[in-house]
Formats: C-alpha cells, sequence, structure tokens
C-alpha cells in the first residue's frame, strides 16, 4: 500500500517539476530545494520560511510529504524520475537569459517532446549555430565545423583567386 | 538494416559521475569493452564495462575529468602504429613517442587488449635456447625460446643488471626484445635507457609505464608489451618480452577494482588476478610457421623475498610460468653475479633446449654442487672433511668461481660448455679456486681465438659428443690451456 501512495506522490510531483522547470539543472536544484524544505520543516523551521524554500511546489505539497514517513523515498524516486525524462544537450556560444531559456524550452517541448529536459552548455566552437546531442547522437551545425568540413573547397577558391596569400 | 557502425562517428556519451579517472558515462550505445573514446578536450579513455544505459571508462591521459564532459568515438580506432620504427624507441603505453625521436606514422593497429593465446594446433615444440650470456643461466637453469620464466628477488640490483645484460645479448643474436618498464620511476627508465637502448646492437623497444602517468596506462602496459611481440612474433622473429614488474603491475590492478567497486578478493586484489597474469603469459611459446614461426619468450619480473614467496602474486606466477630464477639477497651482497640461487631456482621446460653434451655437463655440475653443499653442512657440525670431501668441496668452488660473471659481461654459449669442463680436467682439479677465479678471463679469451682451441668450440656448437668425451678431448689440449694461464 505504501509503495503505491510514494508512486502517486512521484507521478504528481514529477508533473509539476516538468511545468516548471526546462532544464536538469533548474530541475536537480527544485528537487534539492523540496528536499531542505522538508528537513527544514520537521526540523522545527517557521512553516513560511520552509514553504517558500519548497517553491514551485507550494506549502501544500511540502506539509504533505513531510508528514509522511517515505519523504525520502519520494524525493530519491523523483530524483531518478527526472535523470530518465529525455534530454536535448545543448550547446550554445553564449549564454542564455532565463526568458530565452524558457523560450526555447517551449518550442523543444511543442515541437519534440512535451516532457524534454534541456540540459545547456556554453561553448565558443558553437559559434554562428549550435550543437546539440539527441538520442546520444551528436549533430553540429556550428559554423567551425562547416568551416572545417568546406576547408578543401576554400583552399581551392582561394589558390584560384588569391594565389599570392595562399 | 543499419551497420552499426555507421552510427559511431555521431553517438556521444556525457560523464555522469567521475571517481578520479573512473569514469561512468551515459550515451555510447554502441561502445564496445576496450574501446577507446575520446573527449571535446582530445583525452582519452579505455572503455572497461558495459551496463544498460551506461558505461565505466578508465581516463588514459592525466586530465581532470568533469561531470557533463562529452565523450565520442576517434575517427578512426586504429591508435597504434606498429612496424619496426618501434625499435631503439621508447614509447608510452599508447605506443607514443617519449625519447625526443621522430614521430611515428598513422596508426594501423587497434588497442587489443583481450587477445586469447594461441591454440595448441599452431605451438611448435620447445627447441631454441634463449641464450642469456650468463654462463650459470645457460648452463645450470637454461631458458628456453618461448619460454615463460619468471624472476624474482628482494632488491632491483642484480636482478636489473641480469636483465640488461639479456636483452643486449638477445638483440645482438638477432631477436626483438620488448622491455615494459611498469610502474617505474623517472631514474629508472633513464637507467634502462642509458643502459639498454643506448648499448644495443639490435632491435630493442622501451615501454613506459611510468609512475606518473595515470593508473590505467600502467595497468594496459603487459598486455601492448605482448600485442607487439605477437606482431614480430608473426613476422617470424624470436621475440624476448620483460615484464618489469608484475607485482607493482598488480597493485594497480588492485587499485583500479577498488575504485571501479568490484569486489575484493585475498589481500584486496581483484578475483580474477589469476586470470589477469596468466591469460597475458599464455601467449608466449614457439608457434609453427603456418602461425607466422617465431616464439615469444616471457620474463615476468617480481619483487619478492624468494625464501619467503608466498604472497597471492608470487604464488600465483609460479602456477603460470615454466619455472624460476631466485635471486637471493645475500649472494648479492657477496658481490655475486649472477646472485641466482641456482639451488632454489627451477627450469621446466629449459633443458629441451640444451644439447646432449650441455645436458651431461649440467648434470654433472649439479650433482657436484649438491655435493658440495651436502658436505659443508655435515662440516658445520664441526666434523673435519676427508679428503675426498674437501676435493669435491674445492672442485664445487671452483666450478662456481668459472659461473661467476662480471655485470655486463656476455659469453658466447660454444664458450660456454668448454670453460666449464676445465672444472672436470687436471688443470684446474690440480690448483685452487683464486687460480682458477684469476684465470678465468684468460681462459675464456683464448678459447675464444686460440686457433688450437677451435675444435673445442666447434664440437660445442654441435652438441652432440657425450660429456666423458669432450672431457678426453679437453684434457688432450691441456699444454694449450697451460699456455694460456702462464700468458
Amino acid at each position: 500500500m505504501s509503495s503505491k501512495k510514494e508512486e502517486v506522490g512521484a507521478d504528481a510531483l514529477l508533473a509539476s517539476l516538468i511545468a516548471s522547470a526546462y532544464t536538469l539543472t533548474d530541475a536537480h536544484a527544485c528537487i534539492r530545494a523540496l528536499a531542505d524544505a522538508v528537513e527544514r520543516s520537521r526540523f522545527g523551521a517557521a512553516a513560511e520560511d520552509a514553504a517558500r524554500a519548497a517553491l514551485p511546489w507550494g506549502a501544500a505539497t511540502m506539509h504533505a510529504l513531510a508528514g509522511g514517513e517515505d519523504a525520502h523515498d519520494t524525493l530519491t524516486e523523483l530524483a531518478r524520475r527526472a535523470d530518465a525524462l529525455p534530454v536535448l544537450v545543448l550547446y550554445v556560444p553564449a549564454a542564455l537569459s532565463a526568458a530565452g531559456v524558457e523560450r526555447l524550452g517551449r518550442w523543444c517541448r511543442a515541437n519534440i517532446d512535451p516532457s524534454l529536459m534541456l540540459s545547456l552548455h556554453t561553448d565558443p566552437a558553437a559559434a554562428g549555430g549550435c550543437i546539440f546531442a539527441w538520442q546520444d547522437h551528436l549533430h553540429d551545425f556550428s559554423l567551425s565545423y562547416f568551416l572545417a568540413k568546406e576547408r578543401d573547397a576554400f583552399s581551392r577558391v582561394l589558390a584560384a583567386h588569391a594565389p599570392a596569400v595562399v | 538494416m543499419t551497420d552499426r557502425t555507421d552510427t559511431r562517428g555521431t553517438e556521444v556519451g556525457f560523464i555522469v559521475e567521475a571517481k578520479q579517472y573512473v569514469l561512468t558515462i551515459e550515451g555510447l550505445p554502441s561502445a564496445r569493452v576496450h574501446d577507446v573514446i575520446v573527449s571535446q578536450s582530445g583525452s582519452r579513455a579505455l572503455v572497461r564495462s558495459l551496463a544498460d544505459d551506461r558505461l565505466t571508462a578508465l581516463a588514459l591521459d592525466p586530465v581532470a575529468p568533469r561531470v557533463g564532459d562529452r565523450y565520442g568515438f576517434l575517427p578512426d580506432d586504429r591508435i597504434f602504429a606498429l612496424g619496426e620504427h618501434l625499435f631503439g624507441r621508447t614509447i608510452t603505453v599508447l605506443g607514443e613517442p617519449i625519447d625526443g625521436g621522430a614521430p611515428f606514422p598513422a596508426g594501423n593497429a587497434r588497442l587489443t587488449l583481450d587477445a586469447q593465446a594461441p591454440g595448441i594446433d599452431v605451438r611448435a615444440p620447445i627447441a631454441g635456447m634463449l641464450e642469456t650470456g650468463v654462463t650459470l643461466i645457460d648452463a645450470l637453469i637454461p631458458i628456453a625460446k618461448g619460454q615463460r620464466q619468471l624472476l624474482f628477488g628482494g632488491a632491483p640490483g642484480s636482478k636489473a643488471s641480469f636483465l640488461e645484460d639479456v636483452t643486449l645479448h638477445q638483440a645482438s643474436l638477432g631477436a626483438v626484445c620488448i622491455y615494459a618498464a611498469i610502474g617505474m620511476s623517472l631514474s629508472e627508465l633513464e637507467r634502462i635507457e642509458r643502459r639498454v637502448m643506448r648499448a644495443a646492437t639490435g632491435d630493442v623497444i622501451l615501454i613506459a609505464a611510468l609512475s606518473d602517468q595515470p593508473s590505467a596506462r600502467i595497468m594496459l602496459a603487459p598486455a601492448i608489451a605482448f600485442e607487439i611481440a605477437a606482431h614480430f612474433q608473426g613476422q617470424g622473429r624470436d621475440v624476448l618480452v620483460i615484464l618489469d614488474d608484475l607485482d607493482v603491475h598488480a597493485k594497480y590492478l588492485r587499485e583500479v577494482a577498488l575504485l571501479e567497486g568490484r569486489l575484493p578478493g585475498r589481500e584486496s586484489y581483484p578475483g580474477d588476478l589469476f586470470y589477469e597474469h596468466a591469460h597475458l603469459l599464455e601467449r608466449a611459446g614457439t608457434f609453427v610457421p603456418e602461425f607466422g614461426g617465431g616464439s615469444i619468450t616471457a620474463l615476468p619480473v617480481i619483487r619478492s623475498d624468494p625464501n619467503a614467496a608466498l604472497g597471492i602474486v608470487s604464488t600465483n606466477l609460479m602456477s603460470t610460468t615454466d619455472g624460476h630464477l631466485a635471486f637471493d639477497p645475500a649472494l648479492e651482497r657477496e658481490g655475486a653475479y649472477p646472485a641466482v640461487d641456482e639451488a632454489a631456482s627451477i627450469t621446466r621446460v629449459g633443458r629441451l633446449s640444451q644439447t646432449l653434451l650441455e645436458k651431461q655437463l649440467s648434470l654433472e655440475v649439479r650433482q657436484r654442487l649438491a655435493e658440495a653443499k651436502r658436505q659443508r653442512q655435515y662440516a658445520a657440525f664441526g666434523a673435519p672433511l676427508g679428503k675426498a670431501a674437501a676435493d669435491a668441496v674445492r672442485q664445487a668452488d671452483i666450478i662456481m668461481a668459472l659461473l661467476r660473471q662480471r655485470p655486463g659481461e656476455r659469453v658466447p654459449r660454444d664458450l660456454e660448455t668448454p670453460l666449464l669442463t676445465l672444472a672436470f680436467t687436471p688443470l684446474l682439479l690440480s690448483k685452487d679456486t683464486a687460480f682458477a677465479a684469476a684465470k678465468r678471463q684468460q681462459l675464456l679469451d683464448g678459447l675464444g681465438a686460440d686457433p688450437a682451441l677451435a675444435e673445442l668450440r666447434t664440437s660445442a656448437r654441435e652438441g652432440s659428443m657425450p660429456f666423458d668425451a669432450f672431457r678426453r678431448l679437453v684434457e688432450g689440449k691441456q699444454a694449450a690451456f697451460e699456455a694460456l694461464c702462464r700468458d
């Protein structure tokens, strides 16, 4: 009986998590915040402080979790499920703003997978495009990749039109 | 159907956990055990085990891996360049030169770490002797080509000199010598480079798996040595592989296994330690021409007291090899070279490589040495020695004086037999040990150069003459030997 209740709890929590976090980093930060709020609540912190820390789930979820005996198991299961979500690893040349991340996250969920999580990395090598890994395969759409790919063609053009430079 | 290898070029995996150099990576679904993968910054790692959605890899380059680092497959997994360009070079276990010499050509071989030993159908009977140039070994504890002979002893001094001499002698005879320096310090490597690589007149390869390199690299050194050896054996060459030393190698295996979280066995070594060493040493042997001919002789080394060799590594290796040479610290302290205790040493197949003459001479010498040892034990109780016993002890001392040589001195095989036979002739039996020791070099020089003694060299080389007949032949040359001793 206990395990069934725990599973339902993890499902609901995961749905909230997907709705409020677009990156894996944010998702794990939220789970850590919830775990921290549960701990605070159990050790007598002011209710409003603990509830504030429990965002985005809110005070009701946090109190329900803190009152149960299997909070730790539920949170562990939640972290495991978050890790099992489909992840798009994206390399961008410069850090995105929070609004940019949200816009990108929404677009990806609408067009690729509704439960997709982003794993964002800043990599100058991605300048002029982007690099992403999806389902264990890397797709390089950076300018440097295409320049390297067409290196021979560039050399030929330069040799034909500017032999002194070559 | 899509070929699995088609998609390997774009496959990626990401580090999800890193414990020092042990990496847990998610992704790379086509990875195979022992694949070399490379990060976006160019550092390499060796795939060790596979699970459903992740794999474990060992970092091969000295970098600090971080969670999230991306790994992919190499565009070409033939990272190792096998060939004659390796001769005279010092290389890492990944085949990169570190001696400041010319760069190597592009790789032409995969890193094969789990090759199966050749089967019995391609093995040939033991035939030739692995000449060491050390009289005591060649005469009393011979090592055959294709044999696996363990060397163990405490301090590295005499053992190191012996290994250097064997390497130089074998290289001068045309063998390929591969010296794997496992877990050594830079100063130890420098000594080998100076004394072996610069002095060698033949094909020597030094594999440097230094103690400052990642443990995963050191762990691979013996397998790489055998992979190179198998390449040249396949070309019909005789190959000598020196693994110095496997005790250190076992400690690195233990470290890696414990970090990987594998269940520890006896003395915390991994449970498959015996397999790790045995499946390597099984690759030694002599092979039929259809398999390339040639041979691989293995000389694994361990640093252990031969009188207390009860450790798991030494007992494992003793049961895997075809005999052992016991280097005695007491003999080394006396300045004896080689400091090998012949009574505690064993060769299980080496005598098959000796000629009839060498076998009979070896038997005579060992009987004399054993008899003298027995007489000394009696004398230890205070009983005076009779004339026969005293003569036996003196003859054994003369034999030992002829068997001891200087480090760096290499005695050709066809001189070893007549030299030792002199200990059974009146020339030396009528003299004392000091005379034998003092005249040994003159006798050797004369045996090598004097035309009057050429018949002895020829007969020793052929080896079909019985020992008694050969002794009479040597006695017949007494005048020539006396002339040598007078000079």
